[in-house]
């Protein structure tokens, strides 16, 4: 997550708007990325030592997606680098910004 | 006292690949009839030879063609007309360029050394492979037969490397769950194969490498079908290190496993056995195990799962191109398929 704070919030949402097929489902893969982050978070602050196993097996599958889906945005250009430095988690945040943006127009 | 000296002298110029291919051509045959007349050593080996149900494993008696009794036969004959004239060629263009130590490192210690380089070991490496094949094939060998296809080959790998300076590296690495047919070649991606090896192919590969595979790996190539084969190449004289080489290819094994999984849409990813890293001039480059996993349960792969593997590849590769922070992405996509835990898949996961 690039910058500071609401990093969980940040995490969840920019994961949705990128893992989301259908408008519908958007909250679903919201939930499983709340879900997940407090998992991680766990894991690796030493309090939940034996993660799910499940829960393990979803992070990998929605990793593959969200590689899968940015390499889509960039081919189609949707994804703007500039000024982000080639950063990936900069360009989404301006993405789920530009979708909002223009949602609420 | 000893003196260092930089040799052959003078500014390098590009060697001509078809003139040195044919010079060390003629110097490899006037070696090889050079030797003919020395009787061979034998030493005993571990063969696997196709049979009707699956591979068996046979001791079988082989010549040994790096026994010292060779080395010094080679050094009386190596001075010939051929090895001169080839030597020549190389020392008058400067190319090739050795620091040499000694009381007095000239031109004939320079040539010496060129010489193994160009004509002893392509020459011994094609005796040596066409001496396993025909084991595989027949149980038997014939002394100094050599096929001319292995020569060819090996020749190309000397100018590659010498003449050329490029050094291309194979890696070979069983991937479980995979369901191919025998003989199967799928092209993901010209420097990336998936392969399943016909039993001949195996049982050759076996009789040079079976000793890198533990006798209860069950992600071994006799154990398992698919064989992911990947290969790039880079410029020799460049120091490259040995974990820059494994970087690269286990790069390359997660880009394949990225399509596979993303292509069948399994809930686990395909898991990897001990890959091992090959360069020209069958040189053993190195080899690594990192994935204890099982993998998913059999999945085949269609004419249509190929393509759009092939496709998602394409995608990325060219992806990658405009931005390199997707490269991050699937490192941790790789590291999240080859850990064993819960927990660490999870951490690999959601950075």
């Amino acid at each position: 997550m690039p910058g500071r704070g609401d990093s969980r919030y940040r995490f969840c949402l920019h994961g949705a708007a990128i893992l989301s097929t259908k408008p519908h489902n958007g909250e679903d893969v919201f939930n499983t990325l709340q879900e997940i982050y407090d998992k991680r978070s766990g894991a690796a602050h030493g309090s939940n030592a034996s993660a799910d196993e499940k829960i393990a097996i979803d992070s990998r599958r929605l990793l593959a997606k969200a590689i899968h889906t940015i390499v889509d945005l960039i081919q189609d250009k949707k994804l703007n680098f500039s000024q982000v430095n080639g950063k990936i988690a900069k360009a989404v945040e301006r993405y789920v910004r530009f979708k909002v943006t223009s949602c609420s127009q | 006292m000893e003196v260092t000296k930089v040799l052959p002298p003078g500014e390098e110029q590009d060697l001509d690949s078809k003139e040195l291919a044919k010079l060390i051509r003629k110097a490899i045959y006037r070696t090889l009839a050079d030797l003919k007349k020395l009787s061979l050593p034998q030493k005993t080996c571990t063969v696997y030879r196709p049979d009707e149900s699956s591979l068996g494993c046979y001791d079988i008696k082989s010549p040994s063609y790096r026994e010292d009794v060779i080395w010094l036969r080679i050094n009386k004959i190596w001075r010939s007309e051929e090895s001169i004239t080839l030597t020549d060629y190389i020392w008058k263009r400067g190319a090739l360029k050795l620091t040499l130590t000694g009381q007095n490192p000239d031109k004939d210690v320079w040539a010496f050394n060129t010489y193994h380089k160009l004509v002893r070991e392509p020459l011994l490496v094609a005796l040596e492979s066409t001496t396993r094949e025909r084991l595989v094939d027949y149980g038997a060998f014939e002394e100094w037969a050599v096929d001319e296809e292995k020569i060819e080959e090996a020749i190309r790998d000397a100018v590659n490397l010498y003449g050329k300076h490029r050094r291309f590296v194979t890696a070979f690495c069983p991937l479980s769950s995979l369901s191919l047919l025998p003989g199967t070649c799928l092209e993901i991606a010209p420097d990336i194969k998936l392969k399943r090896w016909t039993p001949r192919n195996l049982s050759v590969f076996l009789s040079r490498h079976s000793h890198e595979f533990l006798w209860d790996d069950f992600k071994a190539p006799y154990c398992i079908e698919a064989i992911a084969e990947v290969s790039f190449s880079f410029k020799a004289r460049k120091k490259v290190q040995q974990n820059s080489v494994t970087s690269m290819v286990q790069d390359l094994l997660d880009l394949l496993k990225w399509v596979l999984f993303v292509s069948l849409n399994q809930e686990r990813p395909v898991a990897e056995g001990t890959c091992l890293i090959k360069c020209e001039l069958d040189v053993r480059m190195g080899r690594f195990r990192r994935d204890e996993n099982i993998g998913p349960s059999d999945c085949s792969l269609d004419k249509q799962t190929v393509n759009r593997c092939t496709e998602l590849l394409q995608d990325f590769r060219s992806a990658a191109k405009q931005v390199p922070d997707l490269n991050k992405s699937l490192w941790h996509f790789g590291r999240s398929c080859v850990a064993t835990l819960p927990r660490d898949i999870q951490l690999e996961s959601a950075i």
